[in-house]
C-alpha cells in the first residue's frame, strides 16, 4: 500500500512566481483577508504562518521579472522597500540552499530505495527539518523588518503580505477573463461562429459583437472560487450571473473544447508514459480523466465541483519517471469552453476558462481554473 | 452526392489532417508521433504508428475514428530485451548517478488491410483490431498480443507474453457479490490479482471522483478479472475504457481509465473529439 505524505504549501517554486506576478496586478483587496490554511503533515488543515506568507512575498520579489513592482503593492516608501528587498535577498540564499538540499535528499533516497515509489520515513523527516529551517530563516527576516519599521507600518505590511499570499493562492487573477464567445444552437438557429479575441472589456457588458442574441436568458459572467485542495487534485466551484439577476437552478452546464484550432499544450508529456497522458490535451480528454463533463446548477447559481489536477499516481510518475526531454516544472494546459443549457433547444457558450496543472520536483503541484490557483506538495 | 465520393473526400481530409498534426516527440533519442496516421485509398486502409507502444497508438487512432471502446492491456515486457532507457546515451553518460527510467522498446508499426466496404470496416471491429495485432506480432516491436472478446460484446487487445499464465486480467478471481464504490471494487480486484499473480497494479490516470461516488454490484466465483472490471465500469453509466500499461522501470502495471471518444472534423477542418456518450454535442 502506498503511503503518501503531504507537506507544506509553502514549497512554491519558480513556476508559481510567474502566476503570482499576475496576482500583483490584481486590484488590492484591503478588506480583512481570511487567514489562509494549508495541508499539514497529516492532511489536516493548518493555518499558514505569517513568516510563511512572507516567504511567498520574498520569492515574488526575488523572481527576475518582479523588479520593484511590489513596492506599491505593499504600500512601502522607497526606504522601507529597500529594507524589504534586503530581507528578500538574504532569504533567497537560504531558500536556494534548502531547495538544493531537499533535491539531494530526494535523489539519494531514490538511489537507496530504487524500487520504492515513495520517500522513506527518514528522508521525509530530514525534509521536514529543512523546511522548518527555511521557516526559521523567514521568521528571522520578519523580525528584522519589524524591528526597524514603525509598528503601524509593520502591521500594514503584514496585512499587505497576507493579501498578496491570498491573491496568489485562492483568488481570481484579473486580466484572464475572456468575453462570451459564441453560441451554438441545437435548432440550427445560427451562430456557431467563434470570437476568441482577447478584448479587455469586462465580460459583464451586453453583446457588442455580431453574434445573434440568445432567445433565452444566459449568464454573462462566471466567477470561480476554490472549493478544496486535497492535493494534487483541486476542487473549484463557480457562480454564474447576469445583470438581470436570472436564476439557472436545475439547468445543466457543460464543458467543451472551444471552436477553432486547439491551442492546448502538455509539457509533462513523453512518448510511452505509463499514465496514458495525451500529447495534445483537449477538454474531451480532460472529460475522460474527470469522468464528468457537466454539472447541474444549484441554488445561488452555483455549480461544481470541477476537479482540476493530476491524480496522485500521475504526479508521482511525472516527477519520478520523466525522461530528460521533460523539464520540470511542467504544465498541462487546456482551454475550457463553458456552455449553459438555457432552454430545451439552445446551448449558449458563455465563458472561456483556462485550466492549468503544474508539476515540479519534490511532488509540488498547482492547479488553476480561470486564474484561481491552489498549490501544495504531495508525497 | 454518391456515397463513394463522400468516402473519398473523407480519405483525403483524414490524411491531410493527420499530417498536420504529426509533430514529432522525442524520447530516449528517438522521435515519435503524438498520434497514429490513418490513410485510406480505395478499399485499402493503412495505419502508421510511432510510439514505444505502437499497437496501442494504432488501436487508439482507429477506435477514435469510429467511437469504439477498446480496452488495452500491455504484456509484461522483458527488462533485458524489450525495454530501452527513456533517456539517450549521451544524457545517461553525463548523469551516471541519475535514476534509469525505462520504456518499452517499441517504435514504428505499419499495418495495412483491405475492406470490402466502408461499412464493413466500421462494423467489423474484431477483424480490424485483429489486423493491427497481426501486424504488431509480425513486427520487431516488443510483446505479443491477441484480441479478446469481452463478456458484454466489446473487445480488448491483450498482451500474452511475459506472464507464464497468460494475460494478467485473464486470471480467475473471486469477489463477493455486494455493492461497493467503483474505486473499492477496482482496489479489491487489484489486491486479488496481486495475491494470485504477484503483479502490482496501480490505479493511475482515472476519474477518481467518479470512481469514489458510483456504487456498483460486482462479484462471482473464479471469474476472469477482466470480466469483473468490465462489469464494474459498465455500471458507471459512462462509456469508459481502460489502458493497463506496464511500467518497466518498476515492473508494475498502471491501470488508466478514460472516456471513449469519437473523432470528427469541424467545419474548419480541425480534428475534434467528443465523448461517445453525447455525440450530438458537436
Amino acid at each position: 500500500m502506498q503511503s503518501y505524505r503531504l507537506s507544506r504549501v509553502t514549497s512554491i517554486y519558480f513556476a508559481f512566481t510567474l502566476v503570482a506576478l499576475f496576482a500583483i496586478a490584481a486590484p488590492a483587496q484591503e478588506a480583512n483577508a481570511p487567514r489562509p490554511t494549508q495541508l499539514g503533515k497529516h492532511r489536516n488543515s493548518v493555518h499558514v504562518t505569517l513568516p510563511q506568507m512572507y516567504e511567498h512575498a520574498f520569492r515574488v520579489q526575488n523572481s527576475s521579472a518582479a523588479q520593484d513592482i511590489l513596492q506599491s503593492r505593499l504600500h512601502l516608501t522607497k526606504g522601507q522597500f529597500t529594507l524589504f528587498k534586503s530581507s528578500a535577498r538574504r532569504f533567497d540564499q537560504t531558500d536556494q540552499d534548502i531547495r538544493s538540499l531537499i533535491h539531494t535528499v530526494v535523489e539519494a533516497d531514490r538511489a537507496e530505495h530504487p524500487t520504492t515509489r515513495t520517500l522513506s520515513k527518514s528522508a521525509r523527516l530530514r525534509i521536514d527539518e529543512m523546511i522548518a529551517e527555511r521557516d526559521r530563516a523567514a521568521s528571522e527576516e520578519v523580525e528584522a523588518i519589524h524591528l526597524v519599521l514603525n509598528p503601524a507600518i509593520a502591521s500594514m505590511l503584514d496585512h499587505s503580505v497576507a493579501t498578496l499570499y491570498n491573491h496568489a493562492n485562492t483568488t481570481r487573477i484579473s486580466g484572464s477573463s475572456p468575453l462570451m464567445v459564441c453560441q451554438t444552437c441545437l435548432d440550427d438557429g445560427g451562430g456557431g461562429g467563434s470570437d476568441d479575441d482577447d478584448d479587455d472589456d469586462d465580460d459583464d457588458d451586453d453583446d457588442d459583437d455580431d453574434s445573434p442574441a440568445p432567445s433565452c436568458s444566459v449568464p454573462s459572467s462566471e466567477v470561480t472560487s476554490l472549493n478544496s485542495n486535497t492535493g494534487p487534485s483541486v476542487g473549484f466551484q463557480a457562480v454564474i450571473s447576469n445583470s438581470e439577476g436570472d436564476n439557472w437552478t436545475g439547468h445543466y452546464v457543460w464543458e467543451v473544447d472551444p471552436s477553432g484550432p486547439l491551442t492546448n499544450s502538455n509539457t509533462c508529456y513523453w512518448a510511452g508514459n505509463p499514465d496514458n497522458m495525451p500529447a495534445m490535451p483537449s477538454i474531451a480528454l480532460v472529460a475522460q480523466s474527470t469522468g464528468q463533463s457537466y454539472w447541474t446548477v444549484e441554488t445561488g447559481n452555483m455549480y461544481g465541483i470541477d476537479f482540476v489536477g493530476f491524480t496522485p499516481q500521475t504526479l508521482i510518475d511525472i516527477v519520478r519517471l520523466h525522461p530528460a526531454s521533460v523539464t520540470l516544472a511542467c504544465t498541462y494546459s487546456v482551454k475550457q469552453e463553458m456552455e449553459v443549457e438555457c432552454n430545451d433547444s439552445m446551448i449558449w457558450q458563455y465563458k472561456l476558462n483556462q485550466l492549468t496543472m503544474k508539476a515540479d520536483v519534490d511532488y509540488w503541484y498547482q492547479a488553476c481554473r480561470d486564474g484561481v490557483c491552489a498549490s501544495g506538495t504531495y508525497y | 452526392m454518391p456515397h463513394r465520393n463522400r468516402f473519398c473526400i473523407a480519405i483525403i481530409s483524414v490524411v491531410v489532417f493527420s499530417g498536420l498534426c504529426s509533430a514529432q516527440q522525442s524520447t530516449g533519442g528517438q522521435s515519435f508521433k503524438p498520434r497514429a496516421d490513418i490513410t485510406r485509398v480505395g478499399n485499402s486502409i493503412a495505419v502508421d504508428a510511432s510510439e514505444p507502444r505502437p499497437l496501442k497508438q494504432a488501436a487508439e487512432a482507429i477506435a477514435e475514428e469510429h467511437g469504439w471502446r477498446v480496452d488495452y492491456e500491455d504484456p509484461i515486457y522483458d527488462p533485458m530485451t524489450e525495454t530501452v532507457d527513456a533517456n539517450d546515451a549521451s544524457w545517461i553518460a553525463s548523469h551516471p548517478a541519475e535514476f534509469r527510467v525505462k520504456l518499452p522498446s517499441g517504435h514504428e508499426l505499419h499495418a495495412e488491410f483491405s475492406v470490402s466496404t466502408v461499412e464493413n470496416f466500421k462494423l467489423d471491429q474484431k477483424s480490424t483490431l485483429g489486423s493491427l495485432v497481426y501486424a504488431s506480432n509480425d513486427s520487431e516491436n516488443p510483446g505479443k498480443f491477441t484480441v479478446l472478446s469481452e463478456a458484454d460484446g466489446g473487445f480488448a487487445i491483450s498482451g500474452i507474453t511475459g506472464s507464464p499464465s497468460g494475460p494478467v486480467l485473464s486470471t480467475p478471481i473471486s469477489l463477493p457479490l455486494v455493492s461497493r464504490s467503483l474505486h473499492q471494487t477496482l482496489d479489491l480486484v487489484f489486491e486479488q490479482l496481486k495475491v494470485k499473480t504477484y503483479t502490482t497494479i496501480f490505479l493511475s490516470n482515472a476519474p477518481l471522483s467518479l470512481l469514489d461516488h458510483v456504487q456498483v454490484t460486482v462479484g462471482g466465483e473464479q471469474v476472469p478479472a477482466r470480466d469483473l472490471l468490465r462489469s464494474a465500469l459498465n455500471q458507471s453509466g459512462i462509456t469508459l475504457y481502460w489502458a493497463m500499461l506496464f511500467d518497466p522501470t518498476f515492473s508494475q502495471y498502471h491501470f488508466n481509465i478514460a472516456r471513449t471518444v469519437l473523432a470528427y472534423q469541424d467545419a474548419q477542418g480541425n480534428r475534434r473529439l467528443v465523448p461517445v456518450d453525447r455525440p450530438n454535442r458537436r
